[in-house]
């Protein structure tokens, strides 16, 4: 087979290719219609430089259809947009409806992403100016309200293969962006300052070797030289005053506490040195020292923006919507409209919006966010539907009985709060290493001193600073630091992205890994595991699944899907026809294939006259006849993650011990537990007994990691030293976790393992460095041996060493498996949720 | 060496000019993307307005 793939998203295409798209002339392979008619839309927009430029795939695109339209139109209401969209001149103007809207993009891999939106929407009739920021991927639309509706231009979004949804520029945005600018400007002012101090610098340093410069202009230049390091020191290291008055206040000695007393020191004695014309000036060390360590703050604090960014945008999804009837008519409106007693229709395949009674008919609904149970569960007039299970049967209509904080999932919220406040905190090693090394700065340096003015008391003072800049733990403050963010970085870039910071630290220190089972360890979808032809069947496995296919592509529900997914590989299936097909609600389906009548489903429908029992017990088993003559078994269930018990495996080899924790009935989880060669389970826990069963494991002084998707996972995830959601997990799970596996590869999590140990062996090779050299130095400049410009040579060349290490963890290739070609790409974590609501 | 008491001066008004240039760049929001612009220089612009050719020879005013 050749290696096609889709010229748009660059998935592997299966041969021959299906579906084309004409790009500059040529018939490009397409994967799926999703991906051609966003191709046909951009070449039709003139816009075909997208593909030339690019230097990332674009993500895999979703069916658009009217639903979405639907949606989106919610969008239009003036309520709902007066959160992200502003008018864009002064409102006194009456007449104006020229407005901006804030929107976050999802799907932006390259410039050339930008490139394709701004031409794509600039075109619209009614748009003004589009502006897309490549780091936030925050777009800014200005446009004209009554020429052309915002849901259209959300539309056109999505028709170029991105998602939209409206990004609230609230405080905690605005706050951060507050932060960054003043960032770049204290950077600034030390970037320019050290430039000029420096070179005043190398007028003093020429005039000290040659000796021949008249002491008037050694002063005046000493003079400038401070005037220009004031700023510096003021507004540029301000930060660090503060970080370290606070670290006095509450009695800790951090990191900024040693550097405060370099920076505010080193000033201190040079301002000295210039107004009474004796002694050393540091100018130069100290404005390059700030520079250099908000430098590496810098960097750190561009890293946190952009996850604390990631971690937002996890939250900003569609508004969820519903249909309520109003006046005989059913209209959707936004799920926080609802009140009790109103009634509502919830289509197959949708979220239930609130805990509600069902009206009419019956259905089956999947609870498995909510409990863990992976089988749909059958639900007759009258029964209780919780708000977040899954519709999966027919469209049925429901009585609202609670919503909002009064629903069984606000209940479970309740107790995440209760967990988050118990929650283990885990110590930092560079907060414990710069304790000492104040302590042991601070002592050698009072030392220095006492000794110093026994034998020289006029050269006391000035030997005693340049100990304390010689020491300056400048290599020693960005050790750290350094590391977790390339780190985080790259992990990030593997597609797990770290949301919280004691991860990283917290990680090693993990000796407990426990599994949720539903959606974590499985895929949380069924799929075909097993097929038993009965005695007397002509057909092979393989006939039997085409056949069960072509009947199954009749339906929507989810146990179909397992058919069609599993003859998706096979185009011989294609050319089977099922027609005159019908759905038995609750019983199975039927059709005709080549003159003969199939059925499929339960054992009474589709062989009602056998009375066939199942094989065995655990598992959903179908029948499948044909003219009422039993055929053969099919095993429904529940897989495995492709890379679970290799995941598994691996985490036992590393010496934890791995615990299988789920809410799903007996037989299932032990199953589960045996095929991973789990030892330890428990089944049929609800989210307080999972709560208390880590709880338990916690008093026994365990460090428990905790890995799950589902809201009844959210207490339990919230509890957990460490905890990690799947990407396709709920809002809920994804935002109390720790961490987030975007791609849903479970082996990243054991490559995490690894990169923690390695990221600590270069954190402690660093702070080894650092306080190597630093001691090294000491001696010599508590012996009166160090000029200035050695000292500031010394701590700059041990500040990039540090750095460089740093990045090696960049290029880890080996410490991590391959990625596989779906998830590089990784088709974004709201592609599962899309598939679901769209 | 007199020539110092001028020019170091200058030099710290240059200075200041320097750092009034950047915050104004960083108020501006131009530090806010430091990746994209990097790359839009390398796009060609088609030259597409929305209003057809002839619309334009009639109404020149309007871009």
């Amino acid at each position: 087979m050749t290696d096609t793939r889709c010229f748009h998203c660059t998935l592997p295409v299966s041969e021959p290719a299906v579906f084309f798209a004409e790009v500059e002339g040529t018939q490009q392979p397409m994967c799926c219609p999703g991906c051609k008619a966003v191709t046909e839309a951009i070449v039709a927009g003139g816009l075909e430089n997208y593909y030339q430029h690019r230097t990332e795939s674009a993500n895999q695109v979703t069916d658009l259809n009217r639903r979405l339209q639907e949606e989106l139109q919610i969008y239009d209401r003036k309520e709902i947009q007066k959160d992200f969209v502003r008018p864009a001149t002064p409102a006194s103007d009456s007449q104006n409806d020229r407005f901006t809207a804030s929107l976050l993009i999802d799907g932006i891999t390259c410039a050339a992403c930008v490139w394709l939106l701004e031409n794509h929407l600039e075109a619209l009739d009614g748009v003004e100016q589009v502006s897309v920021n490549l780091s936030t991927h925050e777009a800014q639309i200005t446009w004209s309200r009554s020429e052309t509706a915002l849901s259209t231009l959300l539309l056109e979004i999505h028709r170029i293969g991105y998602k939209a949804f409206p990004w609230r520029a609230d405080q905690q945005e605005a706050l951060l962006k507050k932060e960054n600018r003043l960032f770049i400007r204290r950077l600034a002012v030390a970037g320019i300052g050290t430039m000029q101090v420096m070179m005043y610098a190398i007028a003093l340093y020429s005039g000290a070797i040659s000796e021949d410069m008249p002491e008037i202009y050694r002063d005046l230049i000493r003079i400038f030289s401070a005037i220009v390091a004031t700023p510096v020191i003021f507004y540029s290291a301000a930060p660090f005053f503060k970080a370290a008055w606070r670290d006095i206040k509450i009695r800790h000695l951090g990191m900024d506490v040693p550097v405060s007393i370099a920076i505010g020191g080193a000033y201190l004695a040079s301002l000295w040195a210039t107004f009474f014309s004796n002694g050393e000036v540091y100018y130069d060390s100290v404005s390059m020292f700030t520079f250099f360590l908000l430098t590496g703050r810098y960097l750190e604090l561009r890293a946190r923006h952009a996850t604390a960014r990631a971690a937002r945008a996890l939250t900003n999804l569609l508004p969820p919507s519903c249909l309520k009837e109003v006046n005989g008519q059913y209209e959707r409106v936004p799920v926080a409209d609802l009140q009790p007693d109103d009634k509502v229709r919830i289509l197959p395949g949708d979220a239930i919006p609130a805990d509600g009674v069902l009206l009419n008919g019956s259905t089956s609904v999947n609870e498995s966010m909510l409990t863990g149970e992976y089988l749909p569960i059958e639900k007759q007039q009258g029964d209780t539907l919780l708000c977040s299970s899954i519709n999966v049967d027919h469209p049925v209509d429901i009585k609202v009985t609670k919503v909002g904080e009064e629903t069984r999932v606000a209940s479970i919220i309740q107790l995440l709060q209760r967990a988050q406040q118990d929650k283990p905190a885990i110590a930092k090693l560079a907060d414990k290493v710069a304790g000492w090394f104040v302590a042991c700065v601070l002592l050698v340096a009072i030392f220095v001193y006492w000794g110093w003015s026994g034998i020289a008391p006029e050269d006391a003072f000035w030997i005693t600073l340049s100990v304390l800049v010689v020491t300056c733990p400048c290599a020693l403050s960005l050790a750290t630091p350094a590391a977790l963010t390339a780190a985080t970085g790259y992990l990030h870039r593997m597609g797990l992205l770290v949301t919280r910071g004691h991860v990283l630290e917290g990680l090693q220190s993990i000796d407990h890994v426990i599994f949720d089972k539903t959606g974590t360890l499985t895929k949380g979808e069924l799929s075909l595991t097993q097929v038993i032809p009965l005695d007397g069947c002509s057909h092979s496995q393989e006939q039997l699944t085409h056949l069960a296919a072509a009947m199954e592509a009749h339906s929507e529900h989810p146990i179909a899907r397992a058919f069609i997914v599993h003859s998706d590989s096979d185009q011989q299936s294609c050319q089977q026809k099922a027609c005159d097909v019908k759905n038995h609600p609750g019983q199975g389906i039927e059709g005709t294939i080549n003159g003969t009548r199939y059925r499929i489903g339960r054992p009474d429908f589709a062989g009602p006259s056998d009375r066939l029992e199942p094989p065995e017990h655990d598992g959903q088993w179908l029948l499948m006849s044909s003219n009422d003559q039993p055929l053969c078994w099919f095993r429904i269930t529940d897989s495995l993650r492709p890379e679970a018990v290799d995941t598994v495996q691996r985490l036992h080899q590393m010496g934890k011990t791995v615990t299988l924790l789920s809410g799903d009935a007996e037989p299932v989880v032990a199953a589960t537990a045996e095929s991973l060669d789990i030892r330890h389970w428990k089944s049929e826990s609800s989210p307080d007994d999972k709560l208390s069963f880590i709880q338990a494991l916690q008093k026994q002084g365990h460090k428990i990691l905790m890995v799950g998707d589902g809201i009844n996972d959210v207490p339990v995830l919230a509890g957990a030293d460490i905890s990690m959601a799947m990407g396709n997990a709920s809002d809920l799970a994804r935002t109390s976790a720790d961490a987030v596996l975007i791609s849903g590869n479970l082996a990243r999590l054991a490559d995490a393992f690894n990169l923690t140990i390695r990221t600590r062996k270069i954190i402690r090779q660093n702070l080894a460095w650092a306080l190597g050299y630093n001691l090294a130095a000491l001696p010599l400049a508590a012996a009166g041996m160090i000029a200035p410009w050695m000292a500031a040579t010394g701590m700059a060349l041990s500040s990039l060493i540090v750095v460089a290490n740093a990045l090696r963890l960049n290029h880890s290739n080996k410490l991590v498996t391959k990625p596989n070609q779906s998830e590089k790409a990784y088709a974004p974590f709201e592609a599962g949720k899309a598939g679901a609501t769209v | 060496m007199e020539s110092l008491i001028i020019l170091i001066p200058l030099a710290l008004i240059l200075i200041a000019v320097a750092i009034k240039v950047f915050f104004w760049a960083v108020d501006d929001g131009q530090f806010d993307d430091l990746e994209g612009p990097a790359h839009s220089i390398l796009f060609d612009e088609p030259q597409r307005s929305k209003t057809s050719d002839i619309d334009q020879i009639n109404n020149p005013i309007k871009k």
